[in-house]
């Protein structure tokens, strides 16, 4: 396997006081998928904000490196963040009607990157985005460069703003929820055109999701989040197929699946919400909500354990035992 | 077979929306829809955005007009001009509960407006029954003197549920209810729903665009693309045996939580996107975009001529005019439009 392109180790993002993310490591090779799978407030986003110096006002680094081909980027300046935002890193954002400015036509957003870090004259610029567009699927580009946001339906603003994060040709792309706004027919279209610019450009992606068929469909490898720590990571069919925390098999269960039609369909996790789960500064963070609690889990939170090649848990239960 | 608790007859639902310049154009959001729901069980109806699930649930409730067709509760057609006088009998979750609660009021007052306006207790019991309805969705009398912002996600869910549930009800209308909440939220509050249903024998339309989420909860499955029904069915059957090109679509599109399903799984990609509902169409709603009429090389009956419902099995019904490849039953295309509801399981 090749060096990674981005590696982040023992991250931690403090907000307020509390960590929001703590001590979050993980790395991508060139021509891998990573996902990072958490619920809402998990820190996913914050995380990936975090690579490239976008933090929201609040939350801020506190811990832990970030270094993308070599290069740490919590040390890099104002300047080198801004060259590396606009052409080694291409962002990808959930909702393509925010992540595009509705006053500008399409080709100069997709090809602003270019125009701007590699100086390309404005003709070649809607040349290369017309180009751009056509290869992610957008039907007569020419027509379509010249339009703005507001007429593109939503998968097609999505394929836009693919087309806008690969300008430049990244070699990483960080996608946060790209097809959470889509409709399912559209999402297959969008998340088989990550698949085959992936494939074929050798790009690293970051996958940002909540949702783990997503997940199944694009990843080679996982990292799921809780409350901003790491219960869970390692290749895609480990962590699918032997899930080693109480929180993946959680998560896992609780997809609804098409094999599970009406009455009696069994999803498991119905611990009552009314139950706010409360977490010891000290105990495991899940353990409010975990089914295989101990009293050692409310003392002592675990440490990150190898449960098989390249698989990485934290939990007692499945450490010492093995499921009960 | 009883009378259907709910009825859905050939409702059309049409939107203005005025252009400068005076003039105006009509969006035909519902296009003839109809189907029964007996009573205690669920009707799923899944559907992409845009499709008019939502405009066919507001109908029902009385929030948008219909421009033609009916409703009928118990057999019996509603006075669309009198919404207000079937509140108790037919609520509605919405999607989002953040936005259906006032962010000013308490918990009790938002249930306990629907207790008196309906006369279902006195002023003084409110609190005692309040408390009751919590405990129902699985919460506790503590949650009464908070605000929306004060409880997650899906505890405002569970207060929209109790909320629709004060006026004892026969008929949940859910309006993607589970759609804004993580997935460990989700399975939740779909086993509160069913734990409901059973108790209290309620009659559910739900609506998602989510088929799994449908299909975990439904009896009967309706597929809507464009205004219309493309297929219509037992649950078992449109999940198992979907004939219809795009709820096979819809069913190939949706992902699994396996990698090694994923891989090696072929998938319908569909190719484009939906027509705008501004257009009118002549022929098929799904022609655009269908693979199956590509295949047969665009059949000028796909462009031209709108398929009708038409039973292929008792208890499953499609609108199309090729099955499996092969025109479906002649005949069949030229009856008049039969009545298509699902016969009895």
């Amino acid at each position: 396997m090749s060096d990674p392109i981005l590696a982040i180790e023992n991250l931690v993002i403090e907000a307020g006081g509390t960590r929001v993310v703590d001590e979050l490591s993980l790395s991508i090779s060139p021509g891998e998928v990573h996902g990072l799978v958490g619920e809402s407030g998990s820190g996913k986003s914050l995380t990936a904000a975090s690579i490239v110096g976008l933090l929201p006002l609040g939350p801020k680094v506190t811990g832990g490196e970030i270094s993308f081909s070599g290069r740490s980027l919590l040390a890099a300046d104002d300047d080198e963040l801004r060259l590396v935002r606009g052409s080694k890193i291409g962002f990808v954002f959930q909702d393509p009607s925010s992540s595009l400015n509705p006053t500008k036509r399409i080709w100069p957003q997709v090809a602003e990157s270019p125009m701007i870090h590699k100086g390309i004259p404005a003709k070649q610029g809607r040349a290369l985005a017309t180009d751009l567009l056509g290869k992610v699927g957008v039907p007569s580009p020419e027509m379509r460069s010249g339009s703005y946001p507001h007429q593109l339906s939503g998968g097609m603003r999505q394929r836009a703003a693919i087309a806008a994060a690969l300008s430049s040709e990244p070699r990483l792309l960080i996608a946060d929820e790209p097809t959470t706004a889509l409709d399912v027919t559209v999402q297959a279209q969008i998340l088989d055109l990550l698949d085959d610019k992936v494939r074929t450009h050798h790009l690293a992606v970051l996958l940002i999701t909540h949702d783990l068929g997503v997940a199944a469909r694009l990843c080679d490898s996982l990292t799921i989040l809780y409350r901003g720590r790491v219960l869970e990571s390692g290749p895609a069919e480990a962590v699918f197929g032997n899930p080693q925390s109480p929180y993946t098999r959680m998560l896992l269960s609780a997809v609804p699946t098409l094999d599970d039609t009406a009455s009696g369909s069994e999803t498991s996790g119905d611990r009552g919400l009314s139950r706010v789960p409360q977490v010891g500064p000290t105990g495991c963070r899940f353990s409010a909500r975990c089914e295989f609690w101990r009293d050692a889990c409310s003392a002592d939170e675990p440490t990150l354990t190898i449960r098989a090649s390249g698989q990485l848990a934290r939990c007692f239960a499945t450490d010492q035992e093995g499921w009960v | 077979m009883a009378v259907p608790r709910l009825e859905v007859n050939n409702v059309v639902i049409d939107y203005t929306t005025r252009l400068p310049g005076g003039r105006s154009r009509n969006l035909r959001a519902v296009d003839g829809v109809s189907f029964s729901i007996p009573k205690g069980t669920t009707f799923g109806l899944v559907g992409e955005s845009g499709s008019g699930k939502s405009s066919l649930a507001r109908a029902i409730v009385g929030l948008v007009a219909m421009s033609e067709g009916s409703v009928a509760l118990d057999g019996k057609a509603i006075d669309a001009s009198k919404p207000g006088k079937y509140a108790s009998r037919i609520q509605m979750i919405f999607q989002d509960p953040l936005s259906s609660l006032n962010p000013k009021s308490t918990v009790f007052k938002a249930i306990r407006i629907p207790l008196l306006l309906h006369g279902i207790c006195a002023p003084d019991e409110t609190r005692s029954r309040s408390t009751e309805l919590l405990t129902a969705v699985g919460l506790d009398e503590s949650f009464l003197d908070r605000v929306p912002r004060e409880l997650s996600g899906g505890q405002r869910q569970r207060v929209g549920i109790a909320r629709a549930l004060a006026v004892e009800p026969e008929i949940l209308i859910c309006d993607e209810p589970v759609s804004a909440l993580d997935v460990s939220i989700q399975a939740e509050v779909l086993q509160l729903l069913q734990a409901l249903q059973t108790e209290r024998g309620l009659t559910y339309l739900f609506i998602a665009h989510d088929l799994a989420v449908v299909a975990g909860v439904s009896d009967q499955i309706g597929v809507m693309y464009l205004g219309s029904l493309a297929e219509v069915g037992s649950a078992g059957r449109i999940v198992r045996q979907p004939r219809h090109p795009y709820s096979r679509a819809l069913l190939s599109a949706q992902p699994v939580p396996d990698p090694l399903v994923e891989r090696s799984r072929d998938r319908i990609v569909l190719h484009g996107d939906p027509p705008s509902p501004y257009e009118k169409q002549l022929g098929c709603p799904f022609q655009s975009r269908c693979p199956l009429s590509k295949q047969l090389d665009s059949p000028r009956i796909c462009i031209e001529e709108r398929p009708r419902l038409i039973d292929v099995h008792q208890s499953q019904a499609l609108a199309c005019h090729f099955v499996d490849g092969d025109l479906a039953g002649t005949d069949a295309v030229l009856e008049p439009n039969r009545d298509h509801q699902t016969k009895e399981k």
